[in-house]
């Protein structure tokens, strides 16, 4: 699918034209460069302009209006590829031509969204006192919270122990930089967004251009020149391990938590990704994964298994709860799975069916409207060109098992997480 | 076939067949995936069940096990198979149903049929039974450590005294470890009648080559018993309303506070007129974007962890409020207070929340997935789904006033677990 780019009052406007949803979606998305040390701030930034907007004074009447566009759905959220950051705001209506309505939803929804990016409340040019320390309380709320939920916990610290509490996994909250958030971080970050960001909008859905050329003239402010995001990596570096390190964690809880963390040399290559994608379906991606036949249908050691590859951080995750009697099987078991994976000791029709399955998967996913929304943007930031169907399919099925082995060979064991209960130290 | 017009370019096409079997086809021309969903009216709820003149007892958690057994049959997994045809198939179970579906796109009619084969006759063999068995025990205990799953199951066993309405719907080791062949069989026949199913298909095909297939397929040939399951709550529950313990291991304080509604008073209204003036009623009054959720914000009682639930079932309902809070006692009798004085409701968000529920049932039209997701829980709510945009248009402010009446305000509960 081609995006259809324009440039208007100097901001890239991207159009992906498709009949036949009931519903549009607009996407603003601010991009820059990450920076661990604002990571907090960029989150909580769009939180506060959700919740402290001077237009719509409080929560209830911003839903209120909302509700009144027939029930549209506001998310904001912040999401990395590498070092490229995106603030997004994205916000999917009806369209009207189910409704027995003549108000113009369209332009509605874009002054919506002009209301709630440029007119967060402000005292002296800042954003407000009151507003910052709901957002940085509700950032200490999830950190409690974190570890009270034993899931969440055990991930949260495996991160940690896995990136060597580096900054650029950036999850969110960043306890380290917490404390330095201010009204004026807040602020700094809140301008950087409005006026240095690389502003992007994406609109999809059943559109007609013309008319969405002139609200978008109408709604925004003439932009001025934003910072160039060319140079941005597209993948983090790390300190690489010489020998896995393994932590144990103890805590009061009745089932093991197991993290397994597999790196991989960082890589730009966009071969190198189909590769690993297909080589994280092989082994724990789906339920036909050698995971999942392997530890729970053969072995009965779990109820889930999987693995997940991150690329940004050129990491490979596999993780799994099971008794504790049972984590030095399961362990040795999953090694082994990726030794013989190593050794090519796998058959194409193993491949086969992983093709298949991410094949289905791009196609669900570029079926469905927020779907295939996310997978242009996420393209966009790739290479500048909307998400091609044709070209991820072709490319998944070249993919040979001679790849897949060397890719596999490349994985090294970083490290072996293990959060336990307390009395569950061996004898 | 019956045709519902849904909306201007949505049609869903029905037919009950000769044995019983309920079946709701909604054609996606232009989309790429095919969905079905075989629903079965047999959940977590079912210890306990009226059959024909006899009575009968099942250990909690049979349902879900059933769920996990039912992918086999003699020795050919399902999910295997399905796989080499690049179709996904899972299954889940609730408090009320047992839902077995699967997706796919090329080979749709072949699949399907295969589906219905399947389901039309399983062979459960005893090896399966007891892998199953270690799985699930080890999905049970995952759960263990969740705070809110404990407080949740607290409060509803004071509130009902009848273990339908809160057990674990996959049950307990010990109730596991009792199943058997023998009780997952008469439970199969019982409860995996025609008459006592529902399938929804969605996707781009055209409704009439299905539904042909449907009647050719073995699934057709089954016969339903003149007898179905019956299940009917008790609504009792403990005298003792407030429960506060202290568990040293916790790092938050966690309070859930619940109400019984009567149900009585809504019978002038249909299913979803009246499921839904419920849901606007204590929306407005306790959403995150409500007056009430502001003070309780600003009072520093509650924090994100803050959740709502509205359950509304045949025989009883409830509302429920949860968040984690410094000072939970506080909060416990700031909320009973609120509940006992809630004020008036502002006409405007009656009018906006009517408009936003009509927005969101046209967005179930955007996928073949959502489509078959909302059908199968529509019929399982007894929802008119041909119906819905005008019932909810036509539903009167008067109507959500009513909500008022059916609080239960001396069946207020709350459980506060502190930590030391």
């Amino acid at each position: 699918m081609k995006l259809k780019k324009k440039i208007i009052k100097g901001i890239e406007v991207n159009y992906i034209p498709v009949q036949k949803y009931k519903h549009m979606m607009i996407a603003l998305n601010f991009f820059s460069e990450a920076n661990a040390k604002t990571f907090n701030e960029r989150n909580m930034v769009l939180d506060l302009l959700e919740n402290h907007n001077s237009k719509f004074n409080t929560s209830d009447q911003l839903n209120l209006h909302l509700d009144m566009l027939y029930g549209a759905r506001l998310k904001s959220f912040v999401f990395n590829k590498g070092d490229l950051l995106a603030n997004n705001i994205n916000l999917k209506f009806v369209n009207k031509k189910y409704l027995n309505d003549d108000e113009n939803l369209i332009e509605s929804a874009f002054l919506f969204l002009k209301d709630l990016i440029y007119k967060p409340k402000t005292y002296k040019h800042l954003l407000t006192q009151k507003a910052t320390d709901e957002v940085v309380q509700e950032a200490y709320e999830l950190l409690q919270t974190l570890s009270q939920d034993k899931a969440s916990k055990a991930y949260f610290h495996y991160m940690k122990s896995v990136s060597n509490n580096e900054d650029n996994t950036f999850i969110f909250p960043n306890e380290e930089y917490l404390n330095s958030v201010t009204n004026r971080t807040l602020t700094d970050v809140y301008q950087d967004m409005l006026h240095k960001d690389l502003l992007k909008i994406y609109i999809i859905g059943d559109i007609n251009e013309l008319e969405l050329d002139n609200i978008i003239e109408k709604t925004f402010n003439a932009r001025l020149e934003s910072v160039s995001i060319d140079d941005v990596s597209l993948s983090h570096s790390y300190h690489s391990r010489e020998e896995p390190q393994e932590i144990i964690e103890y805590d009061d809880v009745s089932i093991s938590r197991i993290f397994l963390g597999y790196r991989l040399p960082v890589t730009t290559s966009k071969r190198d990704l189909e590769v690993m994608i297909l080589l994280n379906i092989i082994i724990g991606g789906y339920s036909q994964s050698k995971l999942f036949t392997v530890i729970r249908e053969e072995m009965q050691l779990v109820y889930y298994i999987y693995s997940m590859y991150d690329h940004n951080n050129s990491l490979m995750t596999i993780n799994f709860e099971l008794e504790h009697k049972d984590e030095d099987l399961a362990i040795a078991s999953v090694k082994n799975i990726i030794s013989e994976i190593r050794s090519g000791l796998f058959f194409d029709a193993e491949i086969e069916l992983a093709k298949n399955y991410l094949t289905k998967y791009y196609k669900s996913s570029a079926d469905s409207l927020s779907g295939l929304l996310q997978l242009n943007i996420l393209s966009d930031m790739d290479s500048e060109e909307g998400f091609n169907l044709e070209e991820k399919i072709q490319s998944i099925t070249t993919v040979s098992k001679d790849e897949l082995v060397v890719m596999a060979k490349r994985l090294f064991l970083d490290t072996i997480f293990r959060f336990i209960k307390k009395d569950d130290v061996d004898e | 076939m019956n045709k519902l017009q849904i909306l201007i370019d949505e049609i869903l096409y029905y037919e009950e067949l000769d044995n019983g079997l309920k079946v709701y086809i909604h054609p996606k021309k232009g989309f790429v995936d095919y969905h079905a969903t075989l629903q079965v009216e047999l959940g977590g709820n079912a210890l306990s069940y009226q059959y024909g003149d006899e009575s009968f007892n099942l250990p909690a958690g049979t349902a879900h096990f059933l769920e996990h057994v039912y992918f086999e049959n003699d020795g050919v997994n399902l999910s295997d198979e399905f796989s080499k045809y690049n179709a996904d198939i899972n299954a889940s179970t609730s408090r009320e149903v047992t839902k077995y579906y699967f997706s796919a796109q090329e080979n749709f009619g072949m699949i399907l049929n295969r589906f219905l084969e399947h389901f039309s006759s399983v062979n459960i063999s005893n090896k399966t039974i007891e892998k199953e068995r270690k799985i699930i025990e080890k999905e049970i205990m995952m759960y263990d450590d969740n705070l809110y799953t404990k407080v949740n199951e607290r409060l509803l066993k004071q509130m009902y005294n009848d273990e339908r309405i809160w057990i674990d719907i996959a049950g307990t080791v010990k109730t596991v470890k009792s199943i058997d062949k023998k009780i997952l069989e008469r439970t199969v026949n019982h409860f995996y009648q025609p008459k006592n199913m529902v399938l929804v298909i969605t996707g781009p095909f055209d409704p009439y080559d299905i539904i042909d297939l449907i009647k050719k397929s073995p699934f057709n040939r089954m016969n339903s018993t003149s007898n179905l399951p019956e299940i009917n709550h008790s609504i009792l529950g403990k005298s003792k309303r407030h429960i506060y313990e202290i568990n040293p291991n916790q790092n938050v304080n966690y309070l859930m506070l619940g109400v019984k509604l009567d149900l009585s008073i809504f019978n002038h209204l249909e299913v979803s007129q009246k499921r839904l003036i419920i849901i606007m009623f204590f929306e407005y009054f306790f959403s995150e974007s409500s007056e009430y959720y502001k003070t309780l914000k600003e009072e520093n009682l509650i924090n994100y962890m803050y959740g709502t639930h509205i359950k509304i079932m045949d025989d009883y309902a409830y509302f429920s409020i949860s968040s984690e809070s410094v000072k939970p006692k506080v909060l416990k009798n700031k909320l009973i207070d609120m509940i006992k004085n809630l004020g008036s409701i502002d006409k405007k968000i009656f009018i906006a929340s009517i408009r936003s529920r009509v927005g969101h049932f046209i967005s179930y039209y955007d996928s073949a997935y959502s489509i078959n997701y909302t059908v199968a829980d529509f019929t399982k709510k007894k929802i008119d789904i041909s119906n819905y945009i005008n019932n909810v248009e036509n539903i009167s402010f008067k109507d959500v006033e009513l909500t008022r009446n059916s609080i239960k305000m001396d069946e207020i509960y709350s459980v506060i677990y502190a930590r030391n």
